[in-house]
């Protein structure tokens, strides 16, 4: 019971430290007021809005303000939208939540089956194969791998839509996109882990018993490598969201990452502050469920 | 007799970063049905790999028998596809390991380790497998076995676990169980209860056993017949009572001598000086000839393992076919 209230405690310390950060990143980046009136504007009317959004105040005042709506849910209202920021948030939280789930579950889908093959099948030609995959997958940019599936399946075979949410098809290319991107990582370390499981005594017992290798494998080695996986996986759903920045604006995705992509460009600062705390939050969500993952896959822990 | 397994001029070979090596060449030794045969030798001396090669569970892609064969119930094992294999493994040669504390995956209940083999290899279902893994542990001495079925193995002590490990191994009545150190981990209290198992079952379900150790007090206490092993080759073999009372090899009057004795008082323990040759720089001769007390010009040959007596065999030039024992400095030493 301690372990959840401080698990929560973190959570809370984390996201306030992330909207501290984006305040002061915000506030101190320039007048928001100049590029949110139009230029013809005259000093009275800017005046009028600055003291309206509260953007004469001490920027310690400001602070305050900010935090203590903030833990109300209210973030103000985005200046693009005229609606309150966190509502235009949720609104886009699907998209998100649906392209990074997905994307994660096809890494998985690929990165678990070639770490257990490359690391089964070590020193083979097959394994090094898989080695050039993952350098290749590791150093493509983000952007680069969407624009050319894109242009590939896309513009010259049509078998995809280019852009937008809508039907199953349209998720499939900015997901990959995000899959080879974090799969890699994700590989290796389902390689070194095995690696290590597989030299274990208890696997050369379950062998000695006359299981299968596939249940040796799958079942006997796999649940012990799990903890550095699923500990990875859960990282890189962190790095998911902020891939998703830009998978979502190449493919044009209406979710949180283009959205805060806009909300920057057009300084919408409600806006860029309530998607800031929304993803921090989803993160540490994320992780915390990683935490919990591990009371199920190690017995010490529970007991412990 | 029948053997239940057969050994023949066993060659294992392993490929290392600077050639092959070769652990073990050119063993042979039989083990007959409800004997144990106790295989003893210091550590690196090939006893360990020639279980796995007789399991079929040498490293894949590392090593692999390069001569010779072994037979169980007269069927070569290398001639087994997997699944024969599978089928063999712990069902009629089941393995018992040295460490106790890292032999039991963690994070399966003991239930669950126990259950997944009796119900592969006897087709039982869920329930029956659980009432099986029950009595198996109640047979081998573990008190509150419905309680421990659920329990993990970081849950139960050292000795316990190796109970638990010989539950698993006797699970399915196999006709073999080799025993790799299966004490040796353990403290000397312990390991007395184990082996007073060990000896129980075998004499209750008649079991052969190839039960391999460094510690010939061990030997004496649970063999029939033993095997020493050197360097990768057998260099004597004889049933248990001719070979503490006789012993030939002048490695095996070593090891019989670095026995503490309770009656002598000795100033020193007896010691063996020198080690076992790494396998990449064996002796071209006689392997043992290095350490031995006796050398002579002779021992730059390989000596043949000759039938010295009943049952007894000798890889000595030393000795001569038949028991009659050279002469000379050798009887002294002893």
């Amino acid at each position: 019971m301690g372990g959840l209230w401080k698990q929560c405690l973190r959570i809370v310390l984390v996201l306030f430290g992330i909207s501290t950060i984006a305040f002061f990143l915000i506030h101190l980046s320039g007048d928001p007021v100049l590029l949110m009136l139009p230029p013809e504007a005259t000093q009275e009317e800017i005046d009028a809005f600055r003291h309206q959004m509260g953007f004469d105040r001490p920027l310690s005042e400001q602070y305050v303000n900010f935090l203590v709506q903030a833990v109300q849910g209210d973030f103000g209202k985005s200046l693009k939208f005229h609606q309150p920021s966190l509502d235009v948030v949720l609104e886009r939280i699907p998209a998100t939540l649906e392209l990074t789930l997905f994307a994660t579950l096809l890494s998985i889908v690929i990165a678990i089956p070639l770490g257990i093959y490359s690391a089964v099948n070590r020193n083979s030609l097959s394994e090094n194969l898989v080695t050039v995959a993952v350098f290749l997958g590791q150093s493509m940019p983000i952007f680069w791998t969407g624009i050319m599936l894109m242009l590939l399946f896309g513009v010259k075979l049509h078998w995809l839509p280019v852009s937008g949410r809508g039907t199953f098809a349209h998720l499939i290319m900015p997901a990959f996109t995000l899959a080879v991107w974090v799969a890699p990582t994700t590989l290796r370390i389902v390689r070194s882990s095995m690696l290590e499981v597989l030299q274990q005594d208890y696997i050369r017992t379950a062998r000695s018993k006359g299981l299968a290798e596939k249940v040796v494998i799958y079942k006997h080695a796999l649940k012990n490598a799990a903890i550095p996986i699923i500990t990875v996986i859960g990282f890189q759903i962190g790095k998911l969201l902020g891939g998703a920045v830009v998978t979502e604006t190449v493919f044009a995705w209406p979710g949180v990452g283009q959205l805060v992509v806009k909300a920057i460009y057009t300084a919408d600062y409600p806006l860029v502050q309530a998607c800031v705390v929304i993803l921090a939050l989803i993160v540490a969500t994320m992780n915390f469920s990683v935490d919990s993952m591990y009371r199920y896959l190690n017995p010490k822990i529970k007991s412990g | 007799m029948q053997p239940i397994l057969q050994v023949e001029d066993l060659h294992i070979s392993f490929r290392g970063e600077d050639g092959d090596l070769n652990p073990v060449s050119g063993i042979d030794f039989r083990v007959h049905a409800g004997e144990t045969l106790g295989i003893v030798g210091e550590s690196g001396c090939g006893k360990s790999v020639t279980s796995l090669a007789i399991m079929g569970l040498l490293p894949k892609g590392i090593g692999r028998v390069s001569g010779g064969r072994i037979l169980f119930q007269d069927k070569s094992i290398a001639d087994m596809s997997q699944t024969d294999l599978q089928k063999l493994r712990g069902n009629e040669i089941a393995m018992i390991f040295q460490e106790p504390m890292t032999s039991l995956n963690p994070v399966y209940t003991i239930g669950e380790q126990l259950g997944e083999q009796i119900r592969l290899h006897l087709g039982l279902g869920k329930r029956e497998a659980r009432e099986r893994a029950i009595e198996m542990l109640r047979m081998v001495g573990i008190p509150r076995a419905e309680e421990i079925v659920k329990e993990y193995p970081h849950q139960l002590s050292g000795g316990m676990r190796q109970r638990v490990m010989i539950a698993m191994a006797m699970s399915c009545d196999p006709k073999l169980l080799i025993a790799d150190e299966p004490t040796t981990a353990l403290d000397v209290t312990i390991q007395a209860q184990i082996l007073d198992l060990m000896r129980e079952l075998k004499e209750k379900r008649g079991t052969s056993i190839i039960f391999i150790t460094h510690d010939l007090g061990v030997v004496a206490e649970m063999c029939d017949r033993v095997v020493v092993m050197y360097a990768g080759q057998v260099i004597e073999e004889a049933a248990v009572r001719e070979l503490f009372q006789n012993p030939q090899h002048p490695y095996t009057k070593g090891l019989i001598a670095s026995i503490p004795s309770l009656h002598q008082q000795q100033r020193r323990l007896n010691s063996i000086r020198g080690t076992v040759p790494h396998p990449s720089a064996m002796p071209g001769g006689c392997r043992f000839a290095p350490r031995c007390d006796y050398v002579r010009d002779e021992c730059s040959r390989i000596p043949p393992l000759l039938g010295v007596g009943e049952g007894h065999k000798c890889r000595c030039w030393l000795v001569k076919e038949g028991g009659e024992e050279h002469r000379g400095s050798f009887a002294a030493g002893t």
